[in-house]
């Protein structure tokens, strides 16, 4: 697959992914106004965090993986040790969507939003 | 016999190790450093003392029960302290605004409008003008819907503000453009149905409305008087993508006006009395007039009054003296910006504040010396010896230092104070003592930038800055690069980093690496620079620097990366050289005063002779 359009690729499995974490995601990017595309992709979270990130002109992935993982990889960072990654299960929607954001701010080159640290504050 | 020089410094506590015999040279076997223990001068610097005389004995295989004589330098005259206060009279008004930059609010334009909470947007009649203001429990789908339906009714919605983070998304979905500000934590403090102003930037712009206090008077209307009171406000929001005013009823706007006060200055020649408006130079001049400081005093009630006060009551709990004993030797004003929390503001809006920022020297009393002195031979069962004036013995380690021959001037760059000696090809010595050194750059960097937090501005003052552009890549405030294997912390991306030796540590908020690098620089210039200055014009032969021909810096600011760059630069166009000490070619500019310490009573060089001879230090004058 190729992509030229600069955008984050937002990868689900062939199975689909459950659309309500989907959306959060999608709009996690919007808000940072970043184009995006969502592709299917085969294997598990990891590896479609890595392949996600790629395809994208950018660099930046974001995975939802069959496993309730979500991912954000960046194309230099080993498959193993992607930028972040979260265990959706009982997690609040809002930090899902700063996962969307934080692919964004990656592209951007702004500070993340860092939940742990806003939770301080 | 084994003996230990020891020189406490308002920062740190350092030891020299020596062996000296009648027949030959002082043999040093260690030097060690550690940080004071409690205030220079005080009993409580035993301890660090203590801590600094075994980490220089580890290794040499003596212990302290080997120690014979302990020279102590005399720490008098000075301690320093730093305080600052605003000068532009503080003027508290009670006026609304919102002036945080969000990464992302939507929308463009300036609405103008009155305050309607969402949820009452069916209140609103046709072609009202009106501000939604969204909290956060209300998600943007549903704020879209609602807004358009509002919209359709015919109701004039002029701008939004919005809890959460999601500016664009409302932005995205509904029929009109109108500006929006997000990220408003406190968006339940907005006052409903009052005037208001909401206005936002394209990207890469700054807002030019609500930044500019007429045109704050254009939106509301106001009167010369309202537009005076609302300039701080204005002020504020200078460079924001967005913002948010309100215009609170008159009845609302309180005002309160604290002076900024003048300062009597009794000096030697004259008694100056000198109002603190006219800023840092006028200040130094009027220094300069009335001759060597014996005492400055505030005007009462006032900002600099309170300041003084302050310093004062702290170094008469400091030293053990009674309030009216304490006497201000030499003060050092500086202008800065400070940054102070807008009253009004809703998101913690800085608005920068003219101020001036003071160093203050005390003399401390010579018995705390002697108590010090006492607490020594107890814990140590050495002999103890006070004697020797700082610089004095500081010169005497600073020509240990390759290359340095008499006449020689030394700048001691300390925290508490800047000390200057000279001393002439015939031993004869000139020694002043100066408010101002590492603490107040500390002060100065730490108000500027507004951290809140004085080691993160000694960091700050140590350390170059630089910007981590990616995960890989940090790119320096000289513009150098570094590339890293391993991807850093994602708490740094996209940060402005202070580069320590051990690591990164980013910076608060959104400081620019220009910012942080001006400020720092600014401080250490109006501090050392200034003080290099003061203190060789008193030391120099017929206060002429030209006549000056070797200047040699000692203490721990002379180990700064910038500041002995920024000396010799100032001093360039006098002729003179200035370098930094390397006291036993080995200790670089530290270690000076313990080793005049033993070097002076080792030998009976000009520089070493008794300390009961030696010439009355120039600043200690009047302190006892």
């Amino acid at each position: 697959m190729e992509i030229v359009h600069p955008l984050v690729v937002v990868a689900v499995s062939p199975q689909g992914a459950d659309p309500a974490l989907l959306r959060e995601i999608l709009w996690g990017l919007e808000e940072e106004s970043v184009p995006f595309r969502v592709v299917e992709l085969p294997g598990s979270c990891e590896q479609m965090a890595q392949e996600a990130s790629l395809i994208s002109p950018l660099g930046a992935g974001v995975a939802i993986g069959e496993d309730g993982w979500v991912i954000v990889q960046h194309r230099r960072l080993p498959r193993s040790k992607p930028l972040f990654r979260l265990l959706i299960r009982g997690c609040p929607p809002r930090l899902v969507r700063e996962l969307g954001a934080n692919a964004a701010r990656l592209v951007k080159g702004i500070p993340f939003k860092l939940a742990g640290s806003e939770e301080s504050r | 016999m084994l003996i230990a020089g020891i020189d406490i410094g308002n920062c740190t506590t350092e030891v020299a190790l020596a062996i000296v015999e009648r027949t030959s040279e002082p043999r040093f076997l260690a030097s060690a450093i550690t940080g004071t223990t409690g205030i220079k001068g005080t009993v409580d610097n035993v301890p660090g003392v203590m801590e600094c005389l075994s980490m220089a004995m580890a290794g040499t295989g003596k212990g302290i029960s080997d120690l014979e004589l302990i020279l102590l330098n005399d720490a008098t005259p000075v301690i320093g302290d730093v305080a600052m206060e605003t000068i532009s009279e503080t003027i508290i008004t009670e006026s609304t605004m919102i002036g945080h930059n969000p990464a992302t609010p939507g929308g463009i334009g300036l609405g103008v409008g009155k305050t309607l909470l969402l949820g009452r947007l069916d209140e609103a009649y046709a072609g009202e003008q009106v501000i939604v203001v969204v909290p956060g429990h209300i998600d943007f789908s549903q704020a879209s819907d609602q807004i358009n339906s509002a919209f359709q009714r015919g109701v004039a919605i002029q701008a939004a503000i919005v809890q959460k983070d999601e500016a664009v998304l409302i932005a995205n979905r509904i029929q009109r453009t109108i500006p929006i500000v997000d990220e408003v934590s406190l968006v339940d403090r907005v006052p409903l149905g009052m005037l208001a102003a909401v206005e936002v930037a394209d990207p890469g712009r700054s807002i030019s409305t609500l930044s500019n206090p007429y045109g704050i008077a254009t939106v509301f209307g106001l009167t010369p008087e309202e537009t005076k009171n609302i300039a701080p406000i204005a002020r504020a929001l200078i460079g924001n993508r967005s913002a948010v005013v309100i215009k609170t009823p008159s009845g609302d706007v309180r005002e309160r006006r604290i002076p900024a006060g003048s300062l009597m200055l009794i000096g030697e020649r004259a008694t100056l009395e000198i109002d603190l408006q006219a800023g840092a130079q006028a200040i130094l001049q009027a220094i300069e007039r009335t001759g060597r400081l014996r005492d400055a005093k505030g005007e009462p009630g006032t900002n600099v009054g309170g300041m003084l006060e302050r310093v004062r009551s702290m170094m008469s709990n400091l030293t053990d003296q009674p309030m009216e004993a304490i006497r201000i030797q030499d003060l050092l004003p500086v202008d800065t910006l400070v940054q102070q929390a807008v009253v009004g503001g809703l998101a913690g809006e800085l608005s920068s504040e003219n101020a001036v920022a003071l160093a203050a020297m005390v003399a401390s009393s010579r018995l705390s010396m002697g108590r010090i002195a006492d607490r020594l031979a107890k814990e140590t069962g050495a002999q103890v010896q006070v004697g020797g004036v700082e610089a004095h013995m500081a010169l005497h380690g600073a020509l240990t230092t390759p290359g340095a021959d008499l006449p020689l001037a030394i700048l001691d760059l300390g925290a508490g104070s800047t000390d200057a000696a000279l001393a002439g090809k015939d031993g004869q010595i000139n020694v002043i003592h100066l408010a101002g050194a590492g603490d107040m750059v500390n002060l100065i960097i730490d108000a500027e930038l507004a951290l809140d937090d004085r080691n993160l501005a000694e960091e700050i003052k140590r350390f170059p800055v630089g910007r981590v552009d990616n995960l890989f890549l940090l790119r320096g405030e000289d513009g150098t690069v570094r590339f890293f294997e391993e991807p850093l912390d994602p708490k740094l991306f996209a940060r402005t980093v202070v580069i320590k030796e051990e690591g990164l540590a980013a910076l608060p908020g959104n400081l620019s690496i220009e910012k942080v690098r001006t400020v720092r620089r600014k401080a250490k210039d109006r501090v050392f620079v200034t003080n290099t200055f003061r203190a060789l014009n008193a030391v120099a032969p017929a206060g002429n620097l030209r006549l000056l021909s070797n200047v040699v810096l000692v203490g721990g600011c002379a180990l700064d990366f910038e500041i002995p760059g920024m000396i010799s630069d100032a001093l360039a166009e006098y002729g003179v050289v200035v370098g930094t000490a390397n006291v036993r070619s080995s200790e670089g500019p530290r270690n000076a005063v313990a080793t005049g310490l033993v070097l002076s009573y080792a030998d009976s060089t000009p520089l070493g002779s008794s300390p009961s001879v030696l010439p009355r230090p120039l600043a200690g004058e009047g302190q006892r």
